[in-house]
């Protein structure tokens, strides 16, 4: 599992930005670093469970 | 219009139970229960700011509907004549729906009223409002920039809660008996408790969400705050029942819980949270737990399994969901977001798909491994939020020698349950005067909102738990 601290996450918000189209004012910018770097922290007490290939979502969508 | 007279002042201030019981043996009109609560409103709210609509007219058309009724010998609701405000990302017919942000504000009205809005009305609710709340329930505090922070009734320099704020603080002030929140992490049970009132967070899927803007949508739910259980009970019920509209509503018959809060407790196996819940919390918040368990004779001591990864799943999900229902105004106008939120989103929709994903998988996960708790008991007391009302503005708290945000940290207990869907009750702890209000969670398994409110009702009837109206100070 990838390490949080090992990312440059100034250059992650910079290409995932651009490749949705979304502008980031420079006054906001980091903000959103550090904000993306608390998600990431979080994310790898998540990330840390080995799901199997059979471990599905809830899906609640009923046809 | 004339102002209200005795007998409406004289009812304003009283539960919803009392309230709809006076309206069916006459005591009172429902309009003159609606002209003292609209002037209280008018007096009291300035010092709050609970409120960002009173819907003046309506309340006294709704009312004088019933009073008609009531007139022709027609059957009135339980809820009759019983004045309600609700948070304001409910849809109120006519009525835009600001979900607490200044961007919706350019939207049309609401062409028609939500569903628990309309389930209401049709058991004899008359609405009087609706109520400020974080922009989009992004948070647990109600520092709302566009509206004005909502002030906490029993000491105005302290937050209300939230995002659900308005609701507490209206309930709390007396200026309503019943209102409609929404929690997603604990946005009822958080200002439940810091308001000192009682909330019900219903299982995930009991109650319809259709016409509430969403927040989260794999997290949301719908539930009332009020001042008793039995008045949370008879808003339950009038609101349970499918609804093809809302994707998440589960197909359950409605499943009444009114006649059963005066039950007791016996034969109800009852532990305290640990593990998880046992983290750095105030002496008041440890306190409130210890002395409701020694109330209930609860000695039995429960790890709830994955707690903790679910409060981080869910924090994934909020992030990364609650964002991307946003992205084109984050596109085109982010500087008009709510400041304190803002930076989130905007990091939020550039996580990798592959955590939410994740997050949604691991939810069946811990909930799996979670529910064996309840092979042991029946009924799981936790804390509500780790620390009375801090101030408004304030940024970190310290517990226990811990530094942490503030903000983020008061869901730090309700968070997992809302994860896993079950149903709480949040019960305001009785207190001393001059202290501040604090609650816990009653907690049971999916489906049995009825265990959470006869317990509710029990702390209440042995002198544990209260919720007296007070006036802002």
């Amino acid at each position: 599992m990838t390490d949080p601290a090992t990312v440059d996450w100034s250059a992650y918000v910079e290409s995932t930005a651009a490749a949705i189209g979304l502008a980031i004012d420079p006054a906001f910018r980091d903000g959103v670093v550090a904000n993306l770097e608390r998600i990431a922290q979080v994310a790898q007490v998540v990330n840390a469970i080995e799901l199997g290939d059979a471990d599905e979502a809830a899906g609640v969508y009923r046809p | 219009m004339t102002g209200p007279g005795t007998a409406g002042i004289a009812f304003a201030r009283q539960g919803a139970a009392a309230i709809a019981a006076a309206v069916r043996e006459r005591r009172v009109g429902a309009v003159e229960v609606a002209q003292a609560a609209l002037a209280q409103v008018d007096r009291v709210d300035a010092g709050v700011n609970a409120f960002t609509e009173v819907t003046r007219a309506r309340a006294l058309a709704e009312a004088a509907a019933v009073d008609a009724a009531m007139a022709r010998g027609e059957p009135v609701g339980p809820l009759a004549g019983v004045p309600y405000a609700v948070k304001n990302l409910f849809d109120v017919e006519g009525v835009v729906t600001l979900a607490g942000s200044k961007i919706n504000r350019e939207r049309p009205p609401a062409l028609a009223d939500a569903a628990a809005i309309r389930r209401l009305r049709d058991a004899g609710a008359v609405l009087v409002g609706a109520l400020n709340m974080d922009e989009y329930a992004y948070g647990f505090s109600t520092e709302n920039t566009h509206y004005g922070a909502t002030r906490n009734p029993h000491d105005t320099t302290r937050i209300a809660g939230g995002s659900s704020g308005g609701s507490g603080a209206a309930v709390a002030a007396g200026l309503v008996p019943l209102a409609l929140g929404t929690d997603t992490n604990g946005s009822i049970r958080v200002p439940a408790s810091l308001c000192g009132v009682f909330g019900l967070k219903p299982t995930y899927g009991r109650l319809s969400r259709a016409g509430g803007y969403l927040f989260v949508g794999s997290l949301d739910h719908v539930g009332p705050l009020a001042r008793s259980a039995a008045d949370l009970a008879l808003a339950y019920d009038a609101m349970q029942g499918p609804d093809p509209a809302d994707p998440v509503c589960a197909q359950r018959p409605v499943e009444p819980t009114a006649a059963q809060v005066g039950r007791g407790i016996d034969g109800l196996r009852i532990g305290v949270a640990d593990g998880y819940f046992a983290r750095p919390m105030a002496d008041e918040a440890r306190g409130a737990v210890e002395g409701v368990a020694r109330a209930l004779g609860a000695t039995q001591r429960l790890d709830i399994p994955e707690a903790g990864r679910g409060r981080a799943a869910a924090f994934l999900m909020t992030s990364i969901e609650g964002s991307l229902l946003h992205l084109p105004d984050l596109k085109s106008r982010a500087a008009d977001f709510e400041p304190l939120i803002r930076d989130r989103m905007l990091a939020g929709v550039l996580a990798p798909a592959h955590w939410l994903w994740q997050a949604h998988r691991v939810r069946r996960y811990v909930r799996e491994r979670a529910l064996k708790v309840f092979e042991r008991c029946d009924v799981i007391i936790a804390p509500s939020t780790p620390m009375c009302a801090p101030a408004i503005g304030t940024e970190w708290i310290t517990l226990e020698g811990e530094r942490m945000l503030a903000r983020p940290n008061l869901g730090l207990f309700t968070q997992p349950i809302s994860f896993l869907g079950w149903p709480v009750a949040a019960v305001p702890v009785a207190r001393a005067a001059g202290e501040l209000p604090i609650g816990v969670q009653v907690i049971a398994a999916p489906w049995r909102e009825d265990l959470c409110l006869r317990v509710a009702a029990h702390l209440e009837r042995i002198g544990i738990a209260a919720a007296p109206a007070v006036l802002p100070a």
